[in-house]
């Protein structure tokens, strides 16, 4: 039982670091908006989807290389995989909790895009986003 | 000094030659020039222009007494498409050694001494450069009409400038080449991609620390 609550809290440690890596995010997603909306959008480069679009993108393959970083340490040395032993199910619930750690870094760019988007400064993008992620926790926890 | 602010739509100038020497007269008709080259539209009025300083303009826009237009169009390559115009309605033929600008004002009689051979002012009523002219601004205007001219949309302060002629390049193309710029700006600068993966290592290693 004891075990069982440790690892609960492991998930939600874990889970915590969503608030600073979308702080993280929202800085880059500022500048690469400054600079669109001072040059290529004057210049009618190219249209606002394809920037939006563009930004939604380029975070998703490295958020799969930072699920991929943290899913197998976690997984294993929290000891997941003892608990699907006597069900012989390790593989199964491994592959689901990949799934759910890529999810929730996908999840995490997105999100931050989102919020950032409608947002003028990073600032103020972050505070939104606490409020938005202190909600998560409050109804979904 | 305005100029630093870039005017949006037509820089007016009202004889920014007169008084000055010939030098001067020219360096700022260069200068005017370079404006127009760079996008910007100017209208300008000029008097006793010399031949070389009249080059320097696309087209005239010549108004006879009472503000009546004698000619609008384009001046040509040494003059050649305004003198060509008055010759072909009856006018002296304009000599090589002559200043066009002169030239036409003789024409039309504006010149001291000078007499018109004809109505200059009907002439251009009836003449073709007339009609291409006034289809020439219907178009423009049936365009202001259904807000797409090209001024207007880059006027627009909010995100309106997303219809599909607005760009040069089609959707996917813009997509792709803004993709692979996105992927190489994190590529060559790699401090956040860095961050994201220390802390989310970091965070991890801690969390798993029994």
């Amino acid at each position: 039982m004891q075990g069982l609550q440790s690892q609960m809290f492991a998930i939600f440690m874990l889970l915590v670091v969503f608030a600073f890596l979308v702080y993280q995010t929202m800085p880059n997603f500022i500048l690469q908006r400054e600079q669109y909306e001072a040059r290529e959008r004057a210049s009618r480069t190219y249209s606002w989807r394809a920037f939006m679009l563009v930004n939604i993108l380029v975070e998703l393959p490295w958020n799969t290389v930072v699920a991929l970083i943290i899913f197998f340490p976690f997984y294993y040395l929290v000891g997941m995989d003892k608990n699907a032993e006597p069900t012989d199910a390790v593989t199964q619930r491994g592959g689901l909790m990949f799934l759910l750690v890529w999810a929730f870094m996908l999840f995490e760019s997105t999100f931050a895009d989102m919020v950032v988007a409608g947002a003028p400064t990073a600032e103020v993008g972050a505070t939104i986003a606490l409020l938005l992620f202190a909600l998560c926790l409050i109804f979904c926890g | 000094m305005e100029l630093a602010a870039k005017p949006d739509l037509l820089l007016f100038l009202d004889e920014p030659t007169s008084g000055l020497d010939s030098q001067t007269a020219w360096s700022i008709a260069t200068l005017i020039r370079k404006l127009s080259l760079n996008g910007q539209a100017i209208l300008c009025t000029i008097h006793q222009p010399s031949a070389m300083l009249f080059q320097q303009f696309d087209r005239l826009l010549l108004l006879a007494k009472g503000g009546k237009t004698v000619y609008f169009g384009e001046i040509g390559e040494n003059s050649s498409t305004l003198t060509g115009y008055f010759e072909r309605f009856g006018a002296d033929p304009c000599g090589s050694g002559e200043n066009p600008a002169e030239w036409m004002l003789s024409v039309i009689g504006a010149a001291p001494g000078a007499k018109a051979k004809r109505d200059w002012v009907q002439t251009w009523r009836e003449s073709a450069e007339y009609t291409e002219v006034r289809r020439h601004l219907a178009g423009l205007e049936s365009r202001a009409q259904s807000g797409r001219t090209l001024d207007q949309e880059v006027q627009t302060p909010d995100g309106k400038l997303s219809e599909p002629s607005t760009y040069a390049a089609p959707f996917h193309v813009q997509l792709a080449v803004c993709l692979n710029r996105a992927f190489q700006q994190y590529w060559r600068t790699p401090s956040y991609i860095y961050s994201k993966i220390v802390l989310s290592g970091g965070t991890v290693s801690l969390v798993t620390v029994r």
